[in-house]
């Protein structure tokens, strides 16, 4: 465990026992006292309803005390931390550009293991909530990325159209062909244009090429996805498709994938997760 | 001194606001232990539709043990010790009993349709602010009425000089005023531009400045609803049950200015790491930091008015409510603080620590400051003993036991989540999702409900143990001057 090495958790579970110290240490003085001690001093003279006062000094200790906290505040205020030389915001990003420049120095070359052991670890803490710990899509919540990279994907985002990434060519309508001929792209693009596997149907992947000139519009003949105007199928069922996924968020059923290129993630983690996804699915 | 001519206090206005501190007590608390037990069992959320839901019934706990109990349990208190410290009894002013009264019944009306309005989800979403504005207007005229009977009934004193308690009821009608009428200025919404229902309302700030008012106020309520007139209590009700004078007036007096003067500045620590400056944030952290010893000062008074006298703590139930009272506060009184150092707020902020620091302080000193100190009026108002000791002894520990139970779960849940939350694996990633945190801090979550549910038991006990002594305990024949009896 790390958690000691986090100086806000040190501070803080200082911070706590100092509650404690105090509060115990102090109020058992006192509650001790009624037990050894006895009240004297003398009376102030007045009397409200049988409550007299004594008009005993202030306890050396609180004087000091209260007295110590003004002159430490006045200090901090005006002297120790100036409030014109402190920003927040600029505290913020101090730090974390330290973090990421350390992250990426430190897993500059990640190797399979490293790329699977982060992508796993940011998968359960970013994605499952949504995508499920298995990623399963959690029954229709999320998409089911343990069928994803495979060739019923293609065939079921053909059937269906597909929505929300937000590429400037627009959005991918729904039937734009038939199952048959949805099938034999799909083996094109898995065996042949990414290949990133085997296809169940080797024998279609002719038929499929043809066919692929009605994705080619958007996707490029090439699919490439013509500079970043539509998804680049090329990278299909590899880490890199994940990616442009992450970049670009994605319209689903229960609500909308954020982007996360805003920072929260570096590069590495993307290919990590990417890498992972990749893992989880269908050759 | 008492006398054979002493004065004879008329507790009219004390009995009414001494009950509506117990119904709205059990009201507001009953509520609060359901909201726990649905953050620990979303399940029960699902009765009696949207108005069993916990976004309804939050602002009703939160509310509730606020503006009803502790609210009633200063009104009935002051309408107690105002008389006696101030040599006066209500009886000789029938200007000032009418406004009593009257007081009173407004109050109830304006409680009445704030908890409709509440259940209805009408809010203008400003926490612990969340009346809308003729709600408002029907608590401005409450607390106007209460100001002049405060000032009523110190324009016709025969007590010189005014007790401790006096200044603390007199901060409390002050600093509430200016608060509530400054962070509910609000826009009716329907009589400026046709929008909305006529009682709705749009907060007049926005953004920041909003946020800043509307903890200015928040951070301040806790002031001067949950401490001002808490002390305004112990001042009275410690020294008058041990018959032990207050250990030094100098301290009270430098804990009093003290207090008022520090409170107000530190209510930006709601919103460190937010969008306010960073000036107003770092101002607010170290006035809660100098804050801490004129709260401690008051503390320790107490705490040594009652040297020598162990035997009293140890004998006289009321007592231990009283010490007890005082500890919390002390406890509390740190704990903020603390929580208000930014490096700790930045752990701290969201978790379950926060509302373990409010309860520490509501439970522990508000709570047992105002059912100790009704426990000590019921014999002088009903002229009857308290009607069972041991019951008062039971409550007292159950209720401890509750505090304890409440407060170590949420330290231990709200630490942990915090910690959590910056947790990250080997590689760098953050380690934990939300869903871990809740699996996590489940059973502490139980815990506090159960916690809660004993410390309400403990009201309960208090309620029935209130109704036998107006009603049936033995009569007393002559007032006590000190310790209150008990069967």
């Amino acid at each position: 465990m790390n958690w000691l090495n986090d100086n806000i958790n040190v501070l803080t579970l200082i911070g706590a026992a100092v509650i404690i110290i105090l509060t115990v240490g102090i109020a058992g003085k006192y509650i001790k006292q009624m037990k050894t001690d006895k009240a004297t001093g003398e009376l102030t003279g007045d009397n409200w309803d049988g409550i007299g006062e004594f008009s005993n000094p202030l306890p050396t200790g609180w004087s000091l005390a209260f007295l110590g906290t003004i002159v430490w505040g006045l200090w901090y205020f005006f002297l120790g931390y100036p409030v014109a030389t402190f920003s927040q915001i600029g505290q913020y990003n101090q730090e974390v550009s330290d973090y990421t420049k350390r992250f990426e120095s430190k897993w500059a070359n990640p190797d399979h293991e490293t790329l699977m052991g982060m992508g796993e670890g940011v998968f359960l803490v970013q994605c499952s909530p949504c995508h499920g710990i298995t990623g399963d899509g959690m029954d229709g919540k999320a998409r089911d990325l343990t069928t994803w990279g495979g060739e019923n994907h293609i065939v079921n985002t053909v059937l269906k159209g597909s929505k929300g990434q937000g590429y400037p060519l627009g959005q991918m309508p729904a039937g734009l062909m038939d199952k048959a001929s949805a099938q034999a792209v799909a083996a094109y693009i898995v065996q042949d244009l990414s290949k990133s596997g085997k296809s169940k149907h080797p024998e279609l992947i002719a038929k499929g090429k043809k066919l692929f000139a009605t994705c080619g519009g958007c996707h490029g003949m090439d699919g490439k996805g013509m500079g970043g105007s539509a998804p680049a199928l090329v990278n299909y069922g590899k880490a890199q498709f994940v990616v442009a996924v992450l970049n670009h968020g994605k319209k689903g059923n229960i609500g909308v994938m954020p982007k996360f290129n805003d920072g929260r993630l570096t590069d590495i983690q993307k290919t990590a997760v990417g890498t992972y996804v990749d893992s989880l699915g269908e050759e | 001194m008492q006398s054979s001519n002493a004065i004879n206090y008329d507790y009219t206005v004390a009995k009414y606001f001494t009950v509506s501190a117990i119904v709205l007590g059990i009201v507001g608390m009953s509520v609060g232990v359901i909201i726990a037990f649905q953050l620990a069992f979303p399940e029960l959320n699902n009765f009696f539709g949207e108005y069993g839901t916990f976004g309804r019934l939050r602002p009703i706990h939160t509310d509730g043990v606020a503006f009803g109990f502790t609210v009633s349990g200063i009104m009935a208190t002051w309408y107690y010790i105002g008389q006696r410290v101030l040599k006066v009894s209500m009886a000789e002013s029938k200007f000032l009993m009418f406004i009593g009264k009257l007081q009173f019944w407004l109050y109830i009306i304006v409680v009445a349709v704030a908890v409709v309005s509440l259940l209805m989800g009408e809010t203008s979403s400003k926490e612990y602010a969340e009346f809308e504005w003729p709600v408002d207007i029907g608590i401005v005229i409450v607390w106007v009425l209460w100001g002049v009977s405060i000032f009523g009934l110190i324009g016709i004193r025969r007590e010189k000089v005014l007790y401790i308690s006096v200044w603390y009821y007199i901060a409390t009608f002050l600093g509430v005023a200016m608060l509530y009428v400054f962070n509910n200025m609000e826009v009716p919404t329907y009589f400026v531009s046709g929008m909305g229902d006529w009682f709705h309302s749009v907060s007049m700030y926005a953004g920041s400045n909003d946020a800043m008012v509307q903890w200015w106020y928040g951070h301040n309520a806790v002031a001067f609803v949950f401490t001002v007139p808490i002390i305004a209590m112990i001042y009275y009700f410690l020294p008058k049950e041990s018959g032990q004078p207050i250990f030094s007036y100098k301290l009270s007096l430098l804990s009093f200015w003290g207090l008022m003067f520090v409170y107000l500045w530190a209510g930006g620590h709601h919103l460190l790491y937010s969008t306010v400056p960073d000036w107003v944030q770092t101002m607010a952290s170290i006035f809660s930091i100098i804050l801490i010893l004129p709260s401690w000062g008051s503390a320790i008074n107490i705490l040594l008015t009652m040297k020598g006298e162990w035997g009293q703590l140890k004998d006289n139930p009321l007592i231990k409510f009283y010490v007890l009272a005082s500890t919390f506060y002390m406890l509390s009184t740190l704990e903020g603080p603390i929580q208000a150092i930014k490096s700790v707020n930045a752990l701290a902020h969201f978790t379950d620590w926060i509302p373990g620091h409010v309860h520490d302080g509501t439970l522990g000193w508000v709570g047992f400051m105002i059912i100790g100190g009704i426990f000590h009026m019921a014999p002088r108002m009903f002229k009857r003993e308290i009607f069972s000791k041991k019951l008062v002894e039971a409550q007292f520990w159950l209720q401890t036991t509750g505090i304890v139970m409440y407060f170590t779960s949420m330290w231990i849940a709200g630490i942990t989540q915090g910690m959590m939350w910056r947790a990250t694996d080997q590689y760098g990633n953050l380690a934990y999702s939300f869903i871990d945190t809740v699996e996590v801090l489940h059973p502490y979550w139980t815990l506090r409900a159960v916690g809660g549910s004993f410390y309400l038991i403990g009201v309960f006990m208090w309620a029935y143990n209130i109704y036998k002594t107006a009603t049936s305990s033995k009569a007393i024949e002559k007032e006590p001057q000190y310790a209150s009896p008990m069967a």
